[in-house]
């Protein structure tokens, strides 16, 4: 069934891509999509079992299918469907330092997704992946939205460290941004006046192929414009704990103001923590954006022999941090009009370890563009621990020096 | 009926040399040997005979000096260093006298680490480890770390490290050399258990008696060489329990 979706809507995609037209005075369709070809390699640490190969080296091209249609001013109906083909020599086990910072969670049916190539060879392995990543109705009432479906949701405000952002955030390594992928989910949101609103989130999760409550979120957020400060605040729960959030969003004199924070009751065999980022942004008249960010990570460890326990827990992957203390800084530049540079840093504070991205985006025309860019992790290697004949494990010396040292470069068409 | 399925294991004029100053030891000299699905065979011998050398060879740690090695029909010698190394953690499941576990993880953790690096899911590792340690009475101990278990439970968790990725053959290098009888009684239940229900095939080398009465065969080295291969009237009649 779904995968029959999957199929027409590529059949209609590449019939109507890209166009945008009226069906009748009411309706309003737009299709769009892009496509982006990305090469990958990674020198890896010596650490052989989560790295057994030296280095690495990924290709993938990603199709994204887009159709959005507007019924009428109340009714609004968006699908995404993305078809991406990869081969990649990257072991299932560090796939989560690899994937260029996306981040995949339980909160997608797992039907949505359809393989239609996996063939492992010799050191490398094929994939073609289908899945449908956004698919939902949003219909408008009078003081009152209501979005059902496979839909984005980010209740995060900081750029780097965004311990709000649930349901499928990105990585604070994550280079590409340009699509948030989507939760099944219902959002109700209802206007309370006209800078103040109250939203009810529920997020379904799955075990095996199941809707599942344990894996399931519910939420209440509001949200209130108090003069130059927008702030929100929410409750409810997550998986398997309880959490209250609050998140702060203004500007004082030049200075974007950010900040989020939480605190997880996770049920009684693990402690409460607290998660909290602040961050300060600004721009200048010659294009220079300078980000500043800050997160305290209460679920992380504070010895470095706790780190490969932490990281091999469950929650590393939506969660994917080590330590307690982060610095994130990052700066953009437009040094043509055609040519815009990132460079930034996030960095353990306590281990202390680093990890540099830089990246030149190069516009081609106006729907292409060109992206080169580096991933350099600075920090002690991990230490190799024999503990049998045949089994060693590594001993973190640092969190980045986990890492692997990464070239990248993509090209993305938008159409 | 073994005999009508390839071997796992064969070894055909294996030596192993190591020079010791002036002197060449023949660790193992000139060894031929097939090891079929399904075997709970023991390697007996006097100190130095070769066990642990032989043990080593079949798992890729070492390399044979001459002769050849191969494991599920793939030559050994023919594999890469970084094919070996996924080899051995996808295919070979080992258990040394020594219940080294990883100190820094708790049991749980510790027996699931090959699915870990596999990207086996955490759910279904979980499912897989707590099933095996509740048949084998360590319920309960999952979040114990290896200082807080006694040396069979650590022994044991190895054991299930071993076995639980579904190896083609566990090796186990004198297994119960480090703990009393009636520890080492449990550890061979369970490796005898695993046996029967998962028909995990078994190469273990011993001194104990007690062991040696409950393999199937028994393989008895001395000099670097196989001077006995029997199959065990006992093991007959185990080996029909699963067939
Ligand atoms: N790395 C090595 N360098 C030199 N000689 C070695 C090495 N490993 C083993 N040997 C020698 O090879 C012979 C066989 O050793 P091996 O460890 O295989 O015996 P074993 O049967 O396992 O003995 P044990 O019952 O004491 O464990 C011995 O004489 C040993 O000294
Ligand atoms: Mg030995």
């Amino acid at each position: 069934m779904i995968r029959a979706g999957i199929l027409i809507s590529l059949i209609f995609g590449l019939l109507f891509f890209p166009a945008s037209f009226t069906v009748s005075a009411d309706i309003n369709c737009k299709f769009k999509g892009s496509g982006r070809f990305l090469g990958m390699y990674a020198d890896n640490p010596d650490e052989g079992n989560f790295y057994p190969n030296a280095t690495d080296t990924l290709c993938a091209s990603v199709l994204r299918l887009i159709g959005e249609v507007d019924f009428s001013p109340s009714l609004y109906f968006e699908v995404n469907t993305v078809h991406d083909w990869n081969r990649l020599t990257f072991q299932p086990v560090n796939q989560a330092f690899q994937t260029g910072g996306q981040i995949s969670n339980d909160y997608r049916h797992p039907d949505g997704e359809w393989t239609w190539q996996d063939a492992d060879h010799d050191g490398y392995t094929v994939q073609g992946v289908s899945a449908i990543d956004r698919c939902f109705f949003t219909v408008k009432l009078n003081k009152m939205d209501m979005t059902l479906g496979r839909q984005p949701i980010n209740l995060g405000n900081c750029f780097f460290f965004t311990p709000n952002d649930f349901f499928q955030p990105y990585s604070a390594q994550a280079f590409n941004r340009v699509y948030k992928p989507g939760v099944d989910a219902l959002r109700l949101q209802y206007y309370t006046g006209q800078l103040s609103q109250i939203s009810l989130i529920g997020v379904c999760g799955y075990k095996d192929h199941d809707p599942d409550w344990t894996s399931s979120a519910l939420l209440i957020r509001g949200n209130q414009v108090f003069g130059i400060f927008e702030i929100s605040g929410m409750a409810g729960k997550l998986d398997s704990r309880n959490i209250l959030g609050i998140g702060i969003q203004g500007e004082i004199g030049n200075w974007g103001i950010r900040s989020e924070m939480n605190q997880s009751f996770p049920d009684e065999n693990h402690p409460d923590y607290l998660q909290a980022a602040f961050g300060a942004d600004r721009r200048w008249s010659n294009s220079f954006h300078l980000i500043i960010e800050y997160l305290y990570h209460g679920n992380g460890v504070r010895e470095k022999t706790n780190y490969l326990e932490h990281m091999l827990s469950p929650g590393f992957n939506e969660d994917p941090y080590l330590g307690i203390h982060y610095l994130g800084i990052a700066a953009n530049y437009e040094f043509h009009p055609l040519v815009n540079g990132d460079a930034a840093i996030i960095s353990n504070l306590t281990d202390p370890s680093c990890f540099l991205t830089g990246s030149l985006v190069i516009s081609l025309s106006n729907e292409s563009e060109c992206v080169l860019g580096i991933q350099y992790p600075i920090g002690k290697d991990p230490t190799s621990r024999q503990v049998t004949p045949e089994l060693t494990y590594p001993e973190f010396q640092s969190e980045y020096g986990f890492y692997p040292l990464s070239l990248f470069a993509e090209f993305r068409i938008y159409f | 009926m073994k005999t009508h399925s390839d071997p796992i294991v064969r070894l055909e004029n294996v030596t192993r040399h190591f020079h010791q100053g002036e002197t060449i030891v023949r660790a193992v000299d000139g060894v031929d040997l097939e090891v079929y699905p399904g075997e709970f065979t023991v390697i007996s011998g006097p100190s130095g005979s070769g066990k642990t050398t032989i043990l080593n060879l079949i798992g890729a740690l070492d390399d044979p000096t001459e002769g050849k090695i191969w494991v599920e029909g793939k030559n050994l010698s023919s594999m890469s260093r970084s094919e070996r190394s996924v080899f051995r953690r996808d295919r070979i499941g080992f258990v040394f006298q020594a219940y080294n576990l990883i100190p820094v993880l708790t049991a749980l953790e510790n027996a699931e680490f090959i699915l870990t690096l596999q990207g086996v899911p955490s759910s279904e590792r979980k499912e897989r480890v707590l099933s095996l340690m509740k048949e084998v009475e360590l319920e309960g101990l999952e979040n114990r770390r290896p200082d807080e278990m006694s040396g069979g439970q650590q022994q044991r968790i190895a054991i299930i490290r071993a076995i639980i990725s579904n190896p083609a053959i566990v090796l186990a290098d004198e297994p119960t050399a480090n703990v009393d009888t009636a520890t080492a009684g449990k550890i061979l239940d369970l490796m005898a258990k695993l046996n029967r229900e998962k028909n995990a095939t078994f190469l273990f080398s011993t001194h104990d008696h007690n062991v040696i009465e409950r393999a199937s065969r028994v393989i008895r080295m001395q000099d670097g060489k196989i001077i006995k291969n029997d199959l065990q009237s006992a093991i007959e009649n185990s080996s029909e329990d699963h067939s």
